[in-house]
């Protein structure tokens, strides 16, 4: 009652039953700056299919094997062996006798696999874990040559040559392995006698078509040069791949549903069927970047060739790493694409080693750069967690790729010009309304992303987000 | 927090302060842990074991069913939304034909949040005969609502940064909060602030002296930041992101008569309404404006001669969706390097040149 006696005059809270408000559109967080999408060239693909002609890689490369590992033993499928280059050529029948005698080995971190000037003869597979290759550099000091991880292998051709082992292999990791010995090998092959004869016999073919080709697997292209006159021209030819690689365009598709008692009525000051289909739309734009990079059929992750995979050598992401995938993609990178916490983590290697990257604007955003390439954020790359709770934590990827066309790299594939279309490659069409009066719409977009020649993208595996460096320490230890 | 790496060494994932939780999933799993939670200051910890949750739950029959219930709600409500705990957006993709489409729609939240606009007042008392004779050079009416309204500038600062209701400090979402690592706010912090606002970050808004102890930081590690322009004077940059100014951010100071010293916060906004980041607001057009929404009106004059002037800004402050700000927690200005006992380089060794 007090209140009442003291008021004087009309409050605000009543005030404003007479006035209008001023009303945001509907806002949602999932938004992102999807850069991606917007740094992709796209191509049109009037037919829906896209084919992808290439030169004819005479040799298959090497791929990774998938180990499937259970409690105590590890297996893999024996056709798999033929993703070793050397044992590409060998009939079923051996491979399978093969992939019998392989033996599951478990080692601890940091013992040697093989010792430079040893003779091991042993193969190895990896299952789990990580090993790196080593080798006395010219100076006569241990150089780290490689790094290899899951499903790669190494010690081929042990099994073959009586040669000293010129490299050293250490377990950076607890791994599983799994091995086959040169003993278990020859005493397959004596099992039954044809056998042995065959297998020299693929191998030998193997020998010749890898001298015949370029480092790509591409047959070399014969060419003569120097001075020398009355010389016969040799004569080539450039072979086509007979099973070139189609895209077909991909869709997402989704039916949005309004009442038309509200999108008759309540239309001012903003339109319900427009906001509704805008948001939709951000939507189906969100998960079109996610599919980009994480579709199993054509996403980029999943698209870079084994070979133009590197794992990092200590778990954060270095500025040496990023070097090295630079050194990849050497031919006209374009840009680097990684989860925004990827990005911090490798800012604060930067940190600690006094290397500050320079940074750019790229669409009113600031970004950082490295060597001149910039580092684009991308919060649909998949991060592996071990921390349920909180999903930004654990281990993701670091992708760098050439685009373009002319270039050979990476294209984003749409077709523009489909009826019904309000964006390129995107269409909303209306149903119908049913009889309860709620009207549907139909809204597709068709769009698709090919990998023109393999080495236009590259990936950095096994980056480890969580690392931070301990400043108060180093001071210790440097004194 | 920790984990182990890959590597097998030790990680350290997440640093959790003040009222922040962890554990609640040890509750309902028997799942061993897969993280190491170690303190690192002094704590005082509140603990509910499960042992003791069952059995405050077994003393009434049908509360371990209903408990359980709630559990699995919740489970099932997280499968369907997204990160942000908006309901997602039923999609098909792919290749497959002759799949039902799913069907959605985008539901609006049932409260909108509201913005009143909130209002600086005062009243600036002048008397005629000072505004009639005393002139020249200076217009002693005009000077006197000049520096009125500064102050009322300076507090709408203020309030924008401080006020309980809109101001950016309290607006500031948990999920955004981070802690700085080691007290100082070091270029590791604000690169951890830039992962949280990564879409479009706009600028730092941080006190001069955090300012003057994030670049202590940067001098240390050998990373002088860049500089930009910015109205007219120059301000540092961390990623290409201004570190603006501004000593309306609280001090929470130990030391009470040095207010300067003690632990801040340093900001990180997104801003634009098309961006979906932080706006301010205001009306502009009210009646009696001088400046846009800030009115100046002449009450009268009193039996005294006094001539009474109302001035009244109306202002307030909207933060569009919750990842468009960040704030870096617990930072210490008051943190020197020393660089007496930093190793010095001698050349007698052979280092250096």
């Amino acid at each position: 009652m007090s209140d009442s006696l003291l008021q004087r005059s009309v409050t605000t809270s009543v005030a404003r039953n007479l006035a209008t408000t001023t009303k945001t559109s509907l806002k949602m967080m999932s938004i992102t700056p999807r850069l991606l999408l917007r740094l992709l060239p796209w191509v049109q693909v009037d037919g829906g299919i896209y084919r992808v002609n290439r030169t004819k890689v005479e040799l298959t490369k090497a791929e990774r094997i998938e180990v499937e590992v259970s409690e105590r033993t590890a297996s893999f499928a024996p056709e798999t062996l033929r993703s070793v280059p050397l044992f590409s050529k060998l009939p079923d029948a051996i491979l399978s006798r093969m992939a019998s005698r392989f033996k599951t080995e478990a080692v601890s971190l940091g013992n040697k696999l093989i010792v430079e000037g040893e003779d091991r003869n042993k193969f190895f597979i990896i299952a789990q874990g990580q090993v790196e290759v080593l080798s006395k550099g010219a100076h006569g000091s241990d150089l780290r040559i490689a790094l290899l991880t899951e499903g790669e292998f190494f010690g081929e051709t042990d099994l073959l040559s009586d040669k000293p082992s010129d490299i050293t292999v250490r377990t950076i990791t607890p791994c599983i392995l799994v091995t086959l010995s040169r003993k278990d090998l020859d005493a397959t092959l004596k099992e039954v006698p044809k056998l042995l004869d065959e297998f020299k016999k693929a191998l030998a073919e193997h020998e010749e078509l890898a001298s015949t080709v370029n480092r790509y697997g591409e047959r070399n292209i014969d060419l003569m040069s120097g001075f020398a006159e009355n010389v016969e021209i040799p004569e080539t030819f450039v072979d086509y791949s007979a099973q070139p690689r189609e895209y077909s365009l991909s869709s997402v598709q989704t039916v949005v549903r309004v009442h038309t008692r509200v999108s008759d009525l309540y239309n001012g000051p903003y339109d319900q069927l427009e906001e509704q289909m805008r948001l939709t739309i951000e939507g189906i734009k969100e998960r079109q970047e996610w599919e980009l990079i994480n579709s199993p059929k054509f996403g980029l992750v999943h698209s870079a060739e084994p070979a133009m995979r590197i794992s990092t050598r200590y778990g954060a992401p270095t500025p040496d790493d990023l070097d090295e995938l630079l050194a990849l993609v050497w031919k006209r990178p374009a840009f680097f694409l990684a989860h925004p916490k990827a990005i911090a983590a490798f800012e604060r290697e930067c940190t600690w080693r006094g290397v500050p990257p320079a940074t750019i604007n790229l669409f009113g955003a600031p970004v950082i750069t490295w060597r001149g390439v910039p580092l684009v954020p991308c919060d649909k790359l998949e991060m592996k967690s071990r921390y349920q709770s909180n999903q930004w934590l654990g281990t993701t990827s670091i992708l760098l790729m050439r685009t373009g066309e002319v270039d050979q790299g990476v294209v984003g594939l749409h077709q523009a010009g489909i009826p019904g279309e309000i964006q390129p490659s995107l269409s909303a069409r209306l149903m119908g309304l049913d009889s309860l009066g709620v009207a549907s719409y139909l809204l597709t977009l068709y769009f698709s992303c090919a990998v023109l020649t393999d080495d236009a993208l590259g990936v950095l595996e096994n980056v480890e987000v969580g690392y931070y460096h301990d400043y108060e320490n180093r001071k210790q230890k440097t004194k | 927090m920790l984990s182990k790496g890959v590597h097998g060494s030790e990680l350290r994932l997440a640093l959790l302060t003040d009222w922040e939780f962890f554990g609640e999933t040890e509750l309902t799993s028997d799942k061993p842990s897969d993280v190491t939670v170690r303190t690192i200051t002094p704590c005082v910890l509140l603990t509910l074991s499960r042992k003791d949750l069952d059995v405050a739950l077994g003393e009434l029959p049908k509360l371990q069913g209903e408990f359980k219930k709630a559990v699995a709600e919740h489970e099932e409500l997280r499968s369907t939304v997204n990160r942000y705990g908006e309901r997602n957006i039923d999609l098909v993709s792919g290749f497959a034909e002759n799949v039902v489409i799913p069907e959605t729609f985008v539901d609006y939240s049932a409260q909108p949040r509201e913005y009143t606009l909130s209002s600086v007042q005062t009243v600036v008392r002048v008397h005629t005969r000072v505004s009639d004779l005393y002139n020249g050079p200076y217009d002693q009416l005009e000077e006197q609502m000049r520096l009125t309204i500064e102050g009322i500038k300076e507090r709408q600062e203020w309030e924008l940064v401080n006020s309980p209701k809109f101001g950016l400090v309290h607006s500031v979402d948990p999920a955004m909060r981070v802690s700085a690592r080691y007290g100082p706010p070091t270029p590791d912090d604000l690169d951890e602030l830039l992962a949280l606002v990564w879409k479009k970050p706009g600028f730092f808004l941080a006190h001069p002296k955090a300012i003057a102890a994030f670049a202590r930081e940067c001098t240390c590690r050998g990373l002088p930041p860049v500089t930009t322009d910015l109205f007219g004077t120059p301000v540092i940059t961390w990623r290409g992101v201004p570190l603006v100014p501004c000593d309306k951010l609280e001090m929470k100071s130990r030391y009470q008569s040095s207010q300067s010293l003690g632990t801040t916060s340093i900001l990180l906004l997104r801003t634009g309404e098309a961006d979906q980041g932080v706006v301010g607001l205001h009306q502009t057009g009210i009646p009696g404006e001088i400046q846009p929404s800030l009115s100046a009106r002449l009450m009268g004059l009193d039996s005294l001669g006094v001539a009474s002037y109302l001035l009244s800004l109306y202002f307030s402050c909207a933060m569009l969706t919750d990842d468009a700000m960040g704030v870096l927690e617990n930072v210490e200005v008051g943190y020197y390097h020393d660089y007496a006992s930093h190793d010095a380089r001698g050349f007698e060794n052979g280092l250096g040149i």
